[in-house]
């Protein structure tokens, strides 16, 4: 049923964010030693404790083996060739405002479809903007003052704020971690860094967006959100990078803290560029996120659509804590040519009467491969601890793989925990109905998917949504038949 | 010699040293296998399939090999199976006068097959990663090889039948079985361990299924609190063949089984139940990976577990589908029932799909007995001991019903009953 020529259309479609833009940038040498990580803090005047976190991070780092666990293949990464600061050189003393923003710059935002000028902000979000390695400007800054919320830069936050910084750095993944995120502890040049007051219901959602775009660099980036009592935030993050043969590193740690009662609705669509047909190129996305449900009645949910990167190594997790907190996990994870996804969440269940769901839809196609990893585990103190996980893979063509790993550990007698997995393909008595109802063989497929994967799109925003739909649709495009 | 191996190095010296059960051709075999078992040591929870398992309680005294006894005709006949033939092994060494040997198939000791039948024993005899093979390997003394010849229907089933006699000290028994059922052949084989001693038992066996035969399979252990066991199965299945098996673990300190199943060919099939009770301290891993390695195959299997006191259990199922093995059929399901607070159970269904084409699923359940139904039982004026007997055999009922074989059956209910606890 495949029709070869709509194959190959899909294999050369383009990435049409891969372009790059020819911004001049202040860089630091190829290589990493304790010199580079007191340079990054140096050139961001951070104070004491910050480059004590890094270099007691970079310390550990080098004690530390890469891990081999995950399902994923790929040669070995030389971290002395990668560049670990790259920054848009600013014209004077850094951007005062938007205003002074690199005109090339906004132009490479606008392409991206991020309107980063004030004047053409898209209404109800404020966004932060990440350029390899430094934040280049928020929106809406003052708007989110009057309620007393902070979201800026990380650098930003560690001049303005360094008592919040202080307190919840590193609080949820420790520097310790895991090698990436030791590597990201040392190394980390920015990120958003976002703070809810209490009783604050955000009115904006806040986006991060993160463009990787110097070659030769990695990107490290460190968001760090904070949600105290009672509060609620909508919180998108995007990402692109330019299209080139060499494997990029992207290592970020992303850190979510609720407090009592308070909501955290964490939403990616990643669309890193994944390579081309024959697996070149790419980016290598090893990303920690974790959320710490500290708070009674918290509740963090994580939404992601992985459309991107040649290698996705990412668990968002949640850690609850509190009495009654809840944590939810939403993803489509979406791999072709020679993609390679090992993805799922952990859900550490440590308070009473906590709740978790994980919703995987894994769709792979061409010779990539997609894994589902995921823990649960109830601990002895979680009494009524409830867990509900549903996987199902579709498969897109012979040549892929699905693997599903799920880690169930009960400690608990009161626990109820259900987990249910699928693997099929596209059935093909579904897309003939469809098309004997008028449909076109493409729209019927896209019909399919959107029903296969509904359940996690209306997590999103819907903006988000709308874009998710259709970026699973153009990656899609000519592969199912 | 790493120090997780020293216990057994006595035990080796006197058995390699014994001419009667190390003839000077088997030496080389036994040696190198230990050797290669010393190098890789006991399996370690760094080992993805040993995760949640831990061979602690094998470090605790060094073995001895164990020595022939006997056993009184009341233990006999509540362990065997009635109406199957039989071959009795009593702390691993096989018993002629307590065994009844069937008629219309041929067992061979597997140290007598070895040089009898060496060309269809030695393939079986080949150096592995698994260092618990290695270990058998080196120590094997009792076991049989069956040959089940074309196109004959075994009349009895047959009952391996391992028991044990405490001894003074702690006995390693090491059983390898050999079993080929050849074409449009049919037999029932019922593998039974029996303990309550500090004996390890590390067995081995291979089952080759040929074109269209059908093998029932049901492995059986039944452990004290201070008994440890250990198995890996092989089950190696030709076109058209089927595989039935049960696989029933009650008790032990440490009760764990591997069954690997070969789908060679379109058409074989393989049927995985399970059943695991533990209480106490008792520790049960399951072990299943099924290997669909030709299109037109399929899986089903359900295993159950009701885990008491402070014991723990483990499922670790994995389903493989390779490339170009299409149109497979795979299903798995686990359920898990706890009974007391400390108890705990660690799941992994795991799928891994390499072909399109495909229906597989896997599900896995962890909960307890639903408060509501114990209410309604007890209004009913059935005590709450009872309503939870009554629901842990309710929870356990269809995979109970699901082992075919009267002769089996009305053994199981036995077993079952005498276990006692949860599921009487």
């Amino acid at each position: 049923m495949t029709d070869n020529t709509n194959a190959q259309a899909l294999a050369s479609r383009e990435y049409k964010f891969g372009f790059v833009s020819d911004v001049e940038t202040e860089e630091f040498p190829r290589g990493l030693d304790e010199d580079i990580v007191r340079r990054i803090s140096a050139i961001k005047n951070e104070p004491e404790f910050v480059l004590e976190f890094r270099l007691k991070a970079y310390r550990h780092w080098l004690t530390m083996k890469e891990p081999t666990w995950a399902l994923v293949d790929y040669p070995q990464i030389d971290f002395q060739a990668i560049q670990y600061y790259s920054a848009p050189k600013n014209k004077g003393d850094g951007p005062k405002s938007l205003q002074d923003i690199d005109p090339e710059l906004l132009a490479t935002f606008n392409r991206l479809g991020i309107p980063l000028g004030e004047q053409q902000r898209i209404t109800g979000v404020a966004v932060d903007i990440v350029f390899d390695s430094v934040s280049l400007g928020t929106t809406h800054q003052a708007e989110l003052e009057k309620y007393g919320i902070i979201f800026c830069s990380l650098s930003e936050a560690i001049q303005n704020h360094p008592e919040l910084v202080k307190k919840y750095l590193g609080k949820v993944v420790p520097y310790k971690d895991n090698y990436y995120a030791t590597l990201n502890s040392a190394v980390f040049t920015d990120g958003s860094f976002c703070y809810i007051p209490k009783g604050v219901r955000c009115p904006l959602d806040l986006s991060t967006y993160f463009r990787i775009n110097a070659a030769g660099t990695g990107q490290f980036e460190r968001t760090l959100l904070v949600a105290d009592e009672g509060s609620y935030v909508s919180y998108l993050e995007g990402c692109t990078a330019p299209q080139r043969d060499e494997n990029q590193l992207h290592a970020a740690v992303v850190e979510l803290i609720a407090m009592d009662d308070a909501q955290i609705k964490y939403s990616t669509v990643q669309n890193w560029y994944a390579g081309n047909s024959e697996g070149k190129g790419g980016i290598y996305n090893f990303v920690t996120k974790r959320g710490l449900c500290q708070g009674k009645n918290s509740r963090i949910s994580w939404t992601q659509v992985e459309a991107g990167s040649a290698i996705t190594w990412k668990y968002p997790s949640c850690i609850l804590q509190g009495d009654g907190s809840r944590g939810e996990f939403y993803s489509v994870a979406l791999t072709n040519n020679k993609m390679q996804a090992d993805t799922g969440t952990k859900m550490i269940h440590i308070g009473k009467n906590t709740r978790s769901r994980i919703i995987s839809k894994g769709i792979s196609a061409e010779q990539s491969s997609n894994t589902y990893r995921g823990q649960v585990k109830i601990m002895a103190s979680a009494e009524g601890a409830r867990n509900h996980s549903q996987c199902d893979s579709l498969l897109v063509g012979d040549q892929c793989s699905a693997n599903t790993f799920p880690y169930i550990e009960v400690k608990n007698n009161s626990a109820v925990i259900e987990h249910e997995a699928t693997t099929s393909k596209i059935s093909t008595e579904q897309i003939f109905y469809l098309k004997s109802r008028g449909l076109e063989e493409e729209q019927a497929i896209g019909l399919l998917l959107n029903g296969f994967c509904k359940e996690v799109f209306k997590e999103l925003p819907l903006e988000f949504s709308v874009e998710a739909v259709k970026l699973l649709e153009m990656k899609l495009e000519g592969s199912v038949g | 010699m790493s120090e997780t191996t020293r216990q057994f190095e006595s035990a080796f010296q006197s058995l390699v040293n014994d001419a009667q059960w190390t003839p000077a051709w088997l030496k080389d075999l036994r040696q190198t296998s230990f050797e290669q078992f010393a190098q890789a040591g006991l399996p370690s929870r760094q080992i993805e399939a040993w995760k949640y398992t831990s061979t602690r309680s094998l470090n605790e005294s060094p073995f001895a090999l164990g020595h022939a006894s006997a056993i009184d005709a009341e233990t006999l006949a509540a362990r065997s199976v009635a109406g199957a033939s039989r071959v009795v092994f009593i702390n691993g060494i096989f018993n002629a006068a307590l065994s009844e040997l069937p008629t219309d198939v041929s067992i061979t000791d597997i140290r007598e097959a070895l040089d009898t039948d060496r060309e269809m024993v030695m393939p079986c005899m080949s150096a592995e990663d698994d260092s618990l093979v290695s270990l058998n390997q080196a120590f094997f003394s009792s076991g049989v090889l069956i040959k089940v010849n074309k196109n004959v229907t075994v009349a009895k089933p047959i009952q391996l039948l391992f028991l044990q006699d405490a001894q003074s000290e702690t006995v390693l028994i090491s059983p390898r079985n050999i079993i080929f059922v050849e074409a449009g052949a049919q037999a029932q084989i019922i593998e039974s361990h029996f303990g309550d001693t500090k004996n390890f038992t590390n067995a081995v066996t291979d089952v080759f299924v040929k074109d269209n035969a059908v093998c029932q399979y049901v492995l059986e252990r039944v452990l004290g609190s201070e008994t440890k066991y250990v198995s890996r199965h092989s089950f190696h299945l030709a076109r058209d063949a089927r595989i039935e098996t049960f696989n029933l673990a009650l008790g032990g300190r440490l009760n764990r089984s591997q069954l690997e199943f070969r789908l060679n060919a379109p058409g074989a099939s393989a049927k995985l139940d399970g059943l695991y009770i533990a209480r106490g301290d008792n520790h049960i891993d399951n072990v299943t990976e099924v290997l669909h390695l030709a299109p037109h195959t399929s899986s089903a299997q359900l295993y159950k577990g009701i885990l008491e006191d402070k014991s723990r259990g483990v499922f670790n199922g994995k389903i493989t589908i390779v490339k170009d093995a299409q149109h497979v059929d795979a299903q798995q399901l686990n359920k898990n029932l706890l009974m007391s607070r400390e108890a705990e159970v660690d799941s992994r269904p795991q799928l891994i799909i390499d072909a399109n084409d495909v229906k597989c699923s896997h599900g896995a359940t962890i909960g307890q007995l639903d408060e509501q139904e114990l209410f309604y039982l007890q209004s009913r004026a059935i005590s709450l001991e009872d309503a939870k007997r009554m629901l842990a055999k309710a929870f356990i009922g269809d995979v109970v019903g699901r082992v075919s074989g009267n002769h089996f059956t009305k053994h199981l209910q036995d077993v079952l009953q005498s276990f006692g606890g949860g599921a009487q």
